[in-house]
């Protein structure tokens, strides 16, 4: 990271622990502003509890996480939402008992005129395909439908860092690949963008940098080329190298 | 298509949730031995597929039969006895609950002890990790291992047939290769299985036969190969 005032987000020797099980133990990583980054790593290797630590939804026991250098640790999830930061989930946390334009509008930003809010709805909406499900509760979805909601949800406060959690899990690729569209658009506009993917489709073609976890720890971050062919995350990981896999 | 009648088949079957059609007529059929892949956009209905099969779902219209007799109105939990299993997506499993807890759980049908004991000897021959972690709360397993464990529970009472929702949704790719592996090997072994994987190119690397549903409705068909090379289902289902 050349210049300070590049990174949006920080997070230095982040640590939390549930009962005997370290989760996050020395996550440190820096995402420059404007960069499409991905956090990768096995299951249970800390990525979820990581974005819960930024986002405020858990407490770290150790550990700063700097948002344009100021420590976000300490603020509640709400007030971190204001500072234009919003996530998606991997198991979907839509309201199921309100409609999906409900759970759209319920992002909007205080202070902004119920009507461009619907229309802002409306547009995302007709972006993740859900138009003709927008009276319907979000309950009666199908998993990857409640994802896409989600992924527009996010989107309604126009955040300035975008947290997604597994954006491509139960997500028909054609489909994906116009999210993918889109999130490339957001980055030309100024925003930033972490994720959390197991699909390395996705993470090669579409992220810049790479950091990855194991252990709750990071173990490596870089472009996705140099990623590939590191030796611990071939191990930690991948498991077999990618063109021995055959797909 | 093997001679005779089939495992499982699907005839215009029309189901949804209370006002909300999402089937409006979906047929399918699935014969002894083969591997079936059902791909298509979200919403399409997969999921739904599987529930109306399960009798989770309201049913309104169609036929289901399994093995020659009708399910419609069967009790959803009674379905398994007829060798009819469903392993829904999300790596469903009771966290807090041991391995062998869980794996006495999917026996919840079977009353004689050494047939109990025995299924649970099969299983852990498939998936020897489960042996091994068998007295760890499930809750404390991977993601790849807990949905080892949700196959492994769905096999305790022997079934003919497995509906297996997303097998590969939120693992790393190393345990995508595993839960793969692992599908090909039960196969082998003479399971019938009906996936729905959005990782669709590889599922229908591994199906005998795809069908593609769109909006409640069949769109395409035809073997795994013939699906994977057909450019309209990559251009629409498989991201070009």
């Amino acid at each position: 990271m050349s210049r300070a005032d590049d990174v949006v987000l920080e997070v230095r020797d982040l640590r939390k622990a549930f009962g005997g099980v370290r989760a996050v133990d020395g996550c440190t990583f820096a995402v420059r502003r404007g960069t499409i980054a991905a956090l990768i790593g096995p299951n249970g290797s800390g990525k979820t509890t990581t974005f819960d630590l930024i986002t405020g939804l858990r407490e770290p026991d150790a550990g700063v996480v700097l948002h344009r250098g100021e420590n976000l640790v300490g603020l509640r999830p709400h007030q971190i939402f204001r500072r234009g930061i919003t996530r998606t989930f991997q198991v979907t946390r839509v309201y199921r008992e309100m409609t999906v334009l409900e759970n759209m509008l319920s992002a909007a930003p205080l202070g902004v005129p119920g009507r461009e809010a619907r229309a802002r709805a409306a547009a995302l909406l007709a972006l993740v395909d859900l138009t003709a499900f927008r009276g319907e509760y979000a309950g009666r979805l199908s998993y990857g439908q409640q994802k896409l909601l989600e992924f527009a949800r996010a989107l309604m406060p126009d955040p300035e860092l975008l947290l997604l959690d597994e954006p491509a899990g139960g997500v028909n690729r054609t489909l994906l690949q116009h999210l993918l569209d889109h999130v490339h658009r957001l980055r030309a506009a100024g925003k930033t963008i972490l994720l959390i993917e197991h699909d390395m489709t996705v993470v090669m073609a579409h992220c810049e940098w790479v950091v990855v976890m194991d252990h709750g720890a990071t173990i490596a971050a870089g472009p996705p080329a140099a990623i590939r062919e590191d030796p611990r995350v071939i191990e930690a990981y991948f498991g077999r190298r990618p063109a021995e896999r055959g797909a | 298509m093997s001679a005779g009648a089939p495992l499982l088949e699907l005839r215009d079957v029309r189901a949804g949730y209370g006002t909300l059609e999402v089937l409006h007529g979906v047929s399918l059929h699935v014969a002894a031995g083969e591997i079936v892949c059902v791909i298509g956009p979200n919403g399409a209905g997969k999921s739904t597929t599987f529930k109306a099969i399960m009798n989770l779902v309201d049913v309104r219209g169609g036929e289901i039969r399994f093995a020659g007799q009708s399910l419609v109105g069967v009790r959803p939990n009674l379905i398994p006895a007829r060798g009819l299993v469903y392993v829904p997506q999300g790596r469903v499993v009771f966290a807090t609950m041991t391995v062998r807890e869980n794996l006495e759980m999917g026996a919840y049908l079977e009353r004689d002890r050494r047939r109990v004991a025995a299924a649970m000897e099969h299983v852990f021959a498939l998936f020897p990790v489960l042996a091994a972690r068998q007295r760890q709360p499930a809750g404390s397993l991977s993601g790849g291992e807990q949905q080892m464990l949700a196959m492994g529970r769905a096999l305790m009472l022997r079934p003919r047939l497995m509906l297996l929702d997303e097998p590969s949704l939120g693992l790393s790719p190393r345990l995508v290769d595993e839960v793969f592996d692992r599908i090909v090997a039960l196969a082998r072994a003479g399971l019938t299985l009906v996936l729905v994987e959005q990782n669709a190119a590889r599922a229908l690397a591994i199906a005998d036969r795809g069908y593609v549903l769109e909006l409640g409705r069949n769109r395409v068909e035809g073997s795994g190969r013939a699906l994977l090379e057909d450019p309209e289902v990559r251009r629409l289902y498989l991201g070009g």
